[in-house]
């Protein structure tokens, strides 16, 4: 059985994986991302490219055939479009209304799964993301969301 | 409150090990019995989903959300949203299919309102089309009579 102290291990935890160094956990507060598993950010934005994003998956985020359970790509498509919702736009805080995710191909455990996402359309009080998520030369999930600005 | 079907859990189900839930203390909604065989590391790990035969015949599954699902603001996160409709708009495909294995190719997911940690989400799981190779699945996620969260997916048959 998990305890407080157990779901709290991924708070704050630096990246362990090489590909990741210089990375930052996301969202150090607790919760959904602290006990599913932590999910890192590039702190270093490229002009012109999208942040990255990484995760890496382990036997916990599987499937009974063995691949990546659909319902943590999904998590992280939320994760990695969202945080972009607020971060490509003025918007302090967004919420997730609509998201439709493809499955392309199976993820598998070992091996980061690299997140990034624009934003194709910001109003007001709406924004409109896209974004993918791949495993080495492989895409696994393509997304598209629309979040609404929170008191917008 | 009893947790013995926690003990009865089978260890081998369509030739996959049967997972135990990671916690033990999700107490059953009244009404419902466990969602099991559960076969997915994932799901064991993140939440335990409970299921119920209405007098129609039609199968209710229910998700009580828990501490661990906060998005830290005190509402589920989205991503577990996802996760238990992927959950059980797939257990449902794969009763419609007469057990075929069967994997998510599309999923839209819509957010209607936050759900609270402690609130009980509740899905009716509906087969819109089921072709030979593809099930179309849909479902009103409520708590209460509200709908919080409605979702519609695409599965392929990838064994049978």
């Amino acid at each position: 059985m998990a305890t407080a102290a157990a779901d709290a291990r991924h708070v704050g935890v630096m990246p362990s994986h090489p590909d990741l160094t210089g990375f930052q956990p996301f969202g150090g507060n607790g919760g959904y991302h602290a006990y599913v598993g932590q999910i890192y950010f590039d702190p270093a934005k490229p002009p012109g490219a999208p942040r990255r994003f990484g995760f890496l998956p382990e036997a916990k985020h599987l499937n009974g055939g063995g691949a990546i359970h659909g319902g943590l790509l999904m998590s992280l498509a939320d994760t990695v479009l969202g945080f972009t919702a607020q971060d490509g736009t003025a918007a302090k805080a967004a919420a997730t209304v609509t998201l439709n995710t493809d499955f392309l191909a199976a993820g598998k455990p070992g091996e980061i799964v690299w997140g990034t996402a624009h934003v194709t359309r910001a109003t007001r009080s709406l924004i409109f993301i896209s974004g993918e998520l791949t495993q080495g030369e492989r895409t696994l999930m393509t997304a598209t969301g629309i979040w609404k600005v929170l008191g917008a | 409150m009893s947790f013995d079907w926690l003990a009865a859990l089978p260890a081998e189900a369509h030739g996959l090990k049967v997972q135990r839930p990671v916690r033990g203390d999700i107490a059953m909604p009244a009404g419902y019995a466990a969602a099991t065989p559960l076969v997915d590391p994932f799901e064991a790990y993140i939440f335990q989903t409970f299921r119920r035969t209405n007098a129609d015949g039609t199968v209710t599954y229910a998700l009580p959300i828990d501490d661990r699902h906060d998005n830290s603001r005190g509402m589920a996160h989205g991503g577990l949203l996802m996760s238990f409709a992927d959950s059980a708009l797939g257990m449902a495909a794969f009763a419609a299919t007469n057990s075929a294995w069967c994997v998510t190719v599309s999923q839209s997911s819509t957010f209607l309102r936050g759900v609270k940690v402690g609130e009980l989400l509740e899905v009716t799981p509906i087969v819109t089309r089921a072709t030979r190779s593809l099930i179309f699945m849909r479902g009103d996620f409520q708590v209460g009579d509200d709908v919080a969260f409605q979702a519609s997916s695409v599965w392929k048959i990838a064994r049978s």
